[in-house]
């Protein structure tokens, strides 16, 4: 039993911390697939530099002990430079800290988190004399549990220091466990103390980096970080950094509303998705109106009605809303009621998550819920007098995915541009609107005539339809290519470096992704194989293993919430799942044992199968638990892989870290491209194939191998 | 695609790894458009010895070596000779309101063509078009719109004056002045929409074409300018006193940003300063932020700020002062300062009610400077 604590207590802590750091990244840098991809794939790298370095110089594991306790510290430090990073990068609260500062931040912070686990990892092979299946074995089991635990746990009731506290001092009872002494134990004191007085910061850290806005209150949920702030009257609200709501705002609302209602102004059923403070208030304008409101976080309501004025609060309590606590997908796919009228107030899609609220496949899914002539309205950022080549291309392809499910697409121009689709009549001009509001008696502030005169102006509206129109891009679950143009406007305005870089990826051919990955992984394996010759050859498994899992991971839970909706405890669950595959590989390896040429043949076959599988399955309607399935699958593969290509490198007398390292540097890459560039710019079935022609390829390397082998024998 | 295509893309490729910042734009085939830059000579610049200038036309007082651009990215150095390379290459061209500018004693209830050129010599965090204003010519569409069509335009679409706006149009200086004098001979009037970063010669000219001048006072903090417009408050306020004192239309407009320039001591000095330096009749817009660029992330102006330091304002003496993008809002119209009547009824950007007759209340005859007619 104790022999296992150690290296469950590496993958335990390992993913706790990454998945904290990850809660405290988010909302300092407006999370979206960049900055996940940078900072997954750094704390990969330098979990595979740590590995490879402390292979080389062959530290000794009676500093074990003392490098848990060190990494505890540092986990610690790191939450707290992160919370006051934006100092260091000189940016107020609301101020957006840019690409470049996410890429440097990604770099420091997981140098100081990750590389020690890396270090750690050889250490306890060595602890164990190399014994890297036993290691394996209970750091991935660890690992699963962390997720777990983590997830399902902690992150619902603590805040991201409490949770790191409550971890820590887990952590130093497993590290008395299994290397008690008495220096140890006054060392953990001393550190007990030190969480338990970190535990009670998190609030009062919040509020010095909120300054000089009044922070009402915070609160760190499953869906991320919420905090409201007030200065005067306004009341914000910030989901993970980003203004989720701001009251009072009438001009928000109104847009958000009166320009799809005003289509069907006589409408009896209103779904609204997200956005709900101001929206609903405007809504229930129209009497007949009873509205359904979807708002995925029963925090966001919660928190926020306790410090709405009584008036605004009073409008969630009509009893025309029913509020729903669901993914907006979720919700479509679960209901059968039809709307006249579905309204999406979702953030830009900035991440692959929300971008599937602006796919062909959702708005098929929302016509499905709408009368005949059921109008769907959805706001995306926009510019008045210039749009860029990178905002053109998205309004472009929103429209064009709108105009594959919908007969009619019309756009009012503006700061924001409010996409309306139908299969029935709709009219933007400015004569309908003002008789509208005239005759309906419909109480607006902004969306008037003596203002939507100039935001309708035919020039605007000309010089929009141009840009709009002919784009042949279409947004697709499969083809996820509208975030991937979003981000490349975000892009756009912290300098045109980085929006070039994601031009660049949106120009080249499919297949130049996969040489281009081939490359880097080969070159990435090329000073192992000059030193060491091709008695490190079985590493090169290693390396396109890791590539193919961390795809394969992220694709396959991409593709899960495209099918069943982003449902929270089912997605740390799926996460954990890949996990415990990991472990029962690893397990499975102790137990059967393969040549390791056989073992790697076997489990290249498995891998080749799985992704034959998931190709297949991508666009077909699946049972819910064959996402499960494969994730649990491609773990088990994985994990057996990883024992087999290690025994021969540690026959070869190559170093306990060399196979993990490589292992990591491979999911690094595909951390780094996987959601950023594969994903979008070939599509899920075509990265598939992808992955197929590289373990391909692996495979074939082998089988000459085994040829020789078998004449051997 | 062709073998260089192919090098240049397999060259790129390896780059992600090393850091977006190294990435280097001469060889990115992406969004690059086909080079569009005129090449007019500059004014307000010296030679200096080995074929350097020094741009004279903003604060900033460029020093250039041969091929360098300014701050602005608009002006070029080519051989000892300056240039400016966005001289009749307009990238926004809009009909506007002339209260969208806002202008609200300049010809009232009338329409501006608008237009712009890529270019700016501050970088607002805040700045509405930073589309056009924070990249070069190059990486913008622009179109061919020399000065007699600016004017020919104008008149065609019953356009009362042409407003330079958008962007900062002391970066299209040249461009500028040309087009004014067109529009002039047209009976085209002229109107400015700058933040003031110009120097005392070059806005002495510029004065003698245009007719009206807004001035953007970002803050009356250098703090605020050197944070978050990377410019100086000192030249802003030089220019007004010399807008001001060669008699040319003004009025300023203060974009109150919660938190960051809304202190209401600040304000109280603001507008002392201004009672001062350019009296009472200058009208004071105080406009409502709404979340913008790279302050995306703070809320909009709580209307009660700007009531608040709309007071402080009136207060201390300035007579008319207003609030911006509040739609229906009271502080929208104009109130005669002697008998306290509403004298233009405004809503949104349209005129509902004018109450001038010759410059004059119609209620009590007194006169309401402006440019009415």
């Amino acid at each position: 039993m104790k022999r296992t604590v150690s290296p469950f207590l590496l993958g335990f802590l390992s993913l706790s911390i990454q998945l904290l750091l990850l809660r405290e990244f988010v909302p300092q840098f407006n999370g979206n697939e960049v900055v996940y991809g940078f900072v997954l794939g750094f704390w990969l790298l330098w979990g595979s530099v740590g590995s490879l370095l402390a292979s080389k110089f062959r530290l000794s594991p009676s500093t074990l002990p003392n490098l848990y306790r060190i990494t505890l510290l540092l986990g610690v430090l790191g939450l707290i430079c992160l919370r006051f990073i934006r100092f260091f990068w000189g940016r107020g609260f609301a101020e957006s800290l840019g690409v470049s500062a996410a890429f440097w931040t990604a770099l420091a912070s997981t140098c100081l988190l990750s590389f020690p686990f890396g270090v750690i990892f050889y250490l306890n092979v060595a602890l164990y004399h190399g014994e890297i299946a036993l290691v394996y074995l209970w750091e991935s089991f660890g690992a699963g549990l962390a997720g777990l635990v983590v997830d399902l746990i902690l992150i619902p009731r603590f805040t991201c220091w409490q949770a790191m506290a409550a971890i820590g001092l887990v952590a130093l009872l497993l590290i008395l466990i299994q290397f008690y002494s008495l220096k140890g134990l006054i060392v953990s004191v001393f550190l007990g103390l030190t969480l338990l007085v970190f535990w009670h910061f998190d609030y009062p850290a919040q509020e010095v980096v909120a300054r000089p806005f009044n922070l009402l209150a915070s609160h760190d949920g499953r869906f991320g970080r919420l905090q409201i702030t007030k200065i005067e009257e306004q009341l914000t609200l910030y989901h993970d950094g980003l203004v989720a709501a701001s009251l009072p705002n009438p001009a928000e609302a109104e847009e958000t509303v009166h320009f799809a209602l005003m289509q069907r102004h006589e409408a009896k059923k209103v779904l609204l998705i997200g956005g709900g403070f101001g929206a609903v208030k405007e809504i229930l304008k129209y009497p007949a109106a009873e509205v359904v409101y979807v708002e995925i976080d029963p925090d966001i309501i919660g928190l926020m009605r306790v410090f709405l004025p009584p008036e605004e609060r009073a409008y969630l309590e009509s009893p025309r809303v029913k509020v729903y606590h669901l993914d907006g997908r979720a919700f479509l796919y679960k209901m059968a009621e039809s709307y006249e009228v579905i309204i999406l107030a979702v953030p830009g899609p900035a991440t692959a998550q929300i971008n599937r609220f602006y796919t062909r496949e959702f708005f098929l899914l929302a016509k499905k819920h709408l009368t005949p002539s059921g109008v769907v309205s959805l706001k995306v950022a926009s510019a008045e007098n210039y749009q860029n080549l990178s905002l053109r291309r998205f309004l472009g392809m929103v429209h064009s995915t709108l105009g594959t499910a919908f007969s009619r697409v019309e756009v009012i121009p503006g700061e924001t541009n409010i996409f309306l689709a139908s299969d029935g009549p709709l009219d933007i001009s400015l004569n309908y609107f003002a008789s509208v509001l005239k005759k309906y008696k419909i109480d607006t502030q902004t969306v008037i005539p003596q203002v939507l005169f100039d935001r309708l102006n035919p020039w605007r509206q000309e010089r929009l339809a141009k840009i709009l129109t002919g784009s042949p891009e279409v947004n697709r679950d499969l083809r996820p290519r509208g975030y991937f143009y979003y981000l490349s406007f975000l892009a756009s305005q912290f300098g045109l470096q980085e929006e070039r870089l994601l031009g660049f990826f949106a120009r080249i051919p499919g297949w130049f992704l996969l040489i281009l990955s081939t490359l880097i992984l080969f070159l990435i394996f090329c000073p192992f194989l000059l030193r060491h010759g091709k008695k490190v050859l079985p590493g090169w498994p290693l390396l396109i293993l890791g590539f193919t899992t961390m795809m394969a991971e992220v694709l396959v839970l991409l593709w899960f919430q495209t099918k069943f909706g982003f449902i929270y405890e089912k997605i740390a669950l799926l996460v954990s799942l890949f996990m415990f595959g990991l472990f029962a590989g690893a397990r499975l390896s102790q137990k059967i044992a393969l040549p390791p040429i056989k073992a790697i043949l076997l489990d290249q076959i498995i891998f080749i199968a799985c992704l034959s599988g998931l190709l297949l399955s991508l666009p077909l309607s699946v049972p819910g638990f064959v996402p499960y399935l494969f994730l649990f699958l491609f773990g088990l593969a994985a994990g057996h892989l990883f024992i087999a290509c290690n025994s021969p490198l540690f026959k070869e007398r190559l170093g306990y870290g060399l196979g993990y390292g490589l292992d990591l540097a491979g999911s690094f890459l595909a951390a780094v491209l996987g959601p950023v560039v594969f994903f979008p710019v070939l599509g899920l079935p075509l990265s598939v194939v992808s992955l197929l022609i590289l373990n391909l390829s692996g495979l074939l390397a082998f089988i000459p191998r085994l040829v020789l082998d078998g004449k051997g024998s | 695609m062709k073998r260089r295509e192919f090098i240049q893309v397999a060259g790129l490729g390896s780059l992600p790894l090393l850091g977006c910042k190294l990435f280097s734009a001469p060889l990115s085939p992406f969004s690059q458009n086909q080079p569009n830059l005129s090449r007019v000579e500059a004014r307000f610049y010296e030679k200096l010895p080995d074929r350097e200038i020094k741009c004279n036309l903003c604060p900033r007082f460029c020093h250039l070596g041969d091929k360098e651009r300014g701050y602005c990215g608009v002006r070029e150095n080519d051989g000892g000779t300056y240039y400016t390379l966005v001289y009749g290459k307009a990238c926004a061209l809009n009909i506007d309101p002339i209260e969208k500018k806002p202008f609200f004693h300049f010809l009232p209830g009338t329409q501006a063509l608008s237009l712009a050129t890529a270019g700016c010599n501050v970088n607002c965090k805040f700045c509405q078009n930073w589309q056009i204003s924070q990249v070069r010519p190059e990486q913008v569409e622009a179109f061919d719109l020399p000065p007699e069509l600016v004017a020919s335009n104008a008149q065609k679409y019953s356009c009362a004056s042409v407003a330079y706006t958008y962007t900062e149009p002391v970066v299209f200086y040249e461009y500028m002045v040309d087009a004014s004098q067109e529009s002039r001979k047209r009976g085209v009037k002229n109107v400015v929409v700058t933040g003031g970063h110009i120097n005392p010669e070059p806005l002495e000219e510029l004065i003698k074409v245009v007719d009206a001048i807004k001035v953007d006072l970002k803050s009356f903090s250098e703090n605020f300018y050197k944070e978050y417009v990377h410019g100086e408050l000192k030249p802003v306020l030089e220019a007004i006193k010399l807008i001001h004192a060669r008699k040319k239309w003004l009025e300023i407009v203060y974009l109150v940003i919660p938190t960051l320039n809304d202190d209401v001591k600040m304000i109280r000095q603001m507008s002392q300063w201004l009672l001062k330096e350019i009296g009472p009749d200058v009208p004071l817009h105080f406009s409502r932020f709404h979340p913008m660029y790279l302050l995306k992330n703070l809320p909009p102006t709580p209307i009660s700020t700007l009531e608040k330091l709309h007071t402080v304002a009136r207060e201390e003496g300035v007579r008319y002062v207003y609030i911006g993008n509040v739609p229906g809002h009271k502080a929208e119209s104009t109130y005669c300062p002697y008998c306290g009547q509403m004298v233009i009824k405004r809503t949104g950007y349209l005129v509902e009610s004018f109450e001038l007759r010759n410059g004059r209340c119609r209620f009590c005859q007194s006169p309401i400077p402006g440019v009415w007619g």
